[in-house]
């Protein structure tokens, strides 16, 4: 029995390997990708802006190649990032209206690592404003539409890069993910999101929403392309300090090895009713093949998960409040006009140009970071963060990986949204490994109708993680 | 607990942000339904918090004594001393 659905589409390690058999060459590729951007992204909404240069790059990597000076195995392969990535003397705008003019004068790192690679950066993909929501509504550039069901969401942040794969505008996108942004809309629309261990590649040029929980993921069509494109991304970065200097493995070598005997974490807290009948099914198959896989599985405790969400949400809101008080018209942000009163300006600016949602999360940050607050929320959610990782990182000891659902819901309607509560439940499994700096990846599985599995690894063991993955992925 | 207009007036100026009072209506609904959510924290044990503390100073000198270009392992009574000189960032 196989779950997976049969690949409609070319992945990016395929595309890889076409291009160096000289079967293809860049520029068809490129071509192939704008095609589907003019004929789709009018509907779809997929990306907010497109790089000017993309054809001339592709000329002059398929150059390159007839050299025989190719950059890396990725050279020439047209590759999205999301809005919030910094390039240099082009619009980022974070889908908002706050930067909308906003072009700074320095490129990412990893805009610099996919340049040096000979990438080829196609565009820049839709988005929730500053990264926060669930279904990529929010932002200026329009609602994000699911190519497999345009009445239904792609979920968010990432909603553009998640779908943008999947409508073949692109072969690889590289997201962010703070709760869940990377994972979730790759559940809903079939493709795989990969969110590294916190460090594994650098944030520097990123715009910030939580500093202590972003974390850069990437999103193709399968674990292979995954494994390739991270490979070329991640590394130390001295201009951002979170950055490890832990040396990156090869994560191609050894990515068909076998996995039997390998031990299965199933957390008992996500198995109980909350979780719908569609998700309890995925859960029972899965079970079913592992054991015939002879991959043992063990039934775990994780009792301080039921705290992640709330814990999740008060230092992200707490952080995006301290990381978006700067957009007040003097450096970032659109120019306040009235020099002479600034405050009353500054808050009229902020206050017409950001978002509902945008405002809602900086008042409530405010709120719990003030002096009678602080101490109740913030302090305490940190206490309890850290019990959280320990916890995690304790059961990660007997066991190889842990598995669980991406998402307790099914892709919602997009003209029946849910309310911001409703909305927030959603990143109930995701917000653990974005919380702990965890490595996970999630996998689609078609047959289920978009109920997605996550797989939860050790930190900085992204090889093990990727070729546990790639077998799974096989076996459904 | 804020469920008054004055109080999220008062988090609006401490967030330089202004609202019409449409939304000030709107957003104190929500306001109130988000921060019951997030309260759910105090039902946590805090009891269990006290061992944590032990942990996370032990992490941070052996953090210093793996990337810190100062040898200070090899006196021990130095090195703990060495421990709040050295600038962890």
């Amino acid at each position: 029995m196989s779950f997976m659905k049969k690949k409609q589409y070319i992945s990016l390690y395929e595309a890889s390997k076409n291009l160096k058999n000289k079967k293809w060459n860049s520029q068809f590729l490129v071509k192939k990708c704008l095609k589907n951007i003019f004929k789709k992204n009018f509907l779809l909404k997929n990306f907010s802006l497109l790089n000017k240069s993309v054809l001339s790059d592709a000329i002059n990597s398929d150059r390159r190649r007839s050299m025989k000076r190719c950059l890396s195995p990725i050279d020439g392969i047209p590759i999205s990032i999301k809005d919030i990535i910094i390039t240099k003397n082009s619009k980022t705008t974070a889908s908002s209206n706050i930067l909308r003019n906003n072009s700074l004068t320095y490129n990412s790192t990893i805009v610099n690592k996919l340049k040096k690679c000979g990438a080829i950066i196609i565009g820049k993909t839709n988005m929730d404003e500053f990264a926060m929501g669930g279904g990529s509504t929010t932002g200026i550039w329009g609602v994000c539409k699911n190519s497999n069901n345009i009445t239904k969401t792609t979920g968010g942040s990432s909603g553009g890069a998640a779908n943008a794969i999947t409508s073949n505008m692109c072969l690889g996108s590289i997201g962010t993910d703070t709760g869940g942004s990377v994972r979730l809309p790759s559940t809903f629309c079939n493709t795989v999101g990969l969110k590294p261990t916190y460090g594994r590649i650098s944030r520097f040029g990123i715009i910030a929403f939580a500093s202590s929980l972003d974390h850069v993921g990437v999103i193709t069509k399968d674990v292979l392309s995954s494994a390739v494109l991270l490979q070329y991304i991640s590394g130390y970065d001295s201009r951002d300090m979170t950055s490890s200097a832990r040396k990156v493995d090869n994560y191609i070598v050894d990515i068909n090895k076998n996995v039997s005997g390998t031990t299965v974490g199933i957390p008992i807290e996500y198995l109980d009713s909350a979780m719908n009948t569609n998700g309890q099914k995925t859960i029972t198959t899965l079970i079913y093949f592992l054991k015939h896989n002879n991959i043992r599985i063990k039934y775990i405790s994780l009792k301080k998960t039921e705290y992640a969400l709330p814990v999740y949400y008060i230092i992200a809101m707490a952080e995006a409040m301290s990381n978006l008080s700067r957009y007040t018209g003097s450096l970032y942000g659109e120019k306040t006009i009235n020099i002479k009163n600034n405050i009353n300006n500054l808050s009229f600016l902020r206050g017409v140009y950001l978002g509902s949602e945008v405002k809602k999360r900086i008042m409530i940050g405010s709120y719990l970071l003030t002096s009678e607050h602080s101490h109740q929320y913030y302090y305490h959610s940190q206490k309890i963060r850290y019990k959280i990782c320990q916890d995690v990182k304790s059961r990660l000891a007997s066991v190889d990986f842990l598995i669980t659902l991406t998402s307790p819901i099914l892709p919602y309607n997009n003209f029946s949204q849910p309310n911001s509560l409703d909305l927030y439940l959603m990143d109930l499994y995701t917000v653990v490994p974005s919380l702990s700096g965890l490595p996970s990846i999630s996998l689609n599985i078609n047959n289920q109708k978009h109920s997605g599995i996550q797989i939860i690894g050790r930190p900085f063991c992204e090889k093990m993680l990727l070729n546990f993955a790639n077998i799974i992925e096989k076996l459904l | 607990m804020f469920s008054t207009i004055k109080n999220i007036i008062k988090l609006c100026f401490l967030s330089r942000i202004c609202l019409s009072n449409k939304q000030l209506c709107k957003i104190k609904i929500k306001f109130n339904m988000i921060v019951n959510f997030l309260s759910k924290l105090a039902t946590f044990d805090e009891s269990v918090m006290l061992l944590t503390i032990i942990p996370i100073v032990k992490n941070a000198y052996f953090r210093c004594d793996k990337y810190s270009s100062v040898p200070f392992s090899t006196n021990k009574k130095k090195s703990k001393n060495n421990l709040f000189k050295i600038p962890i960032f």
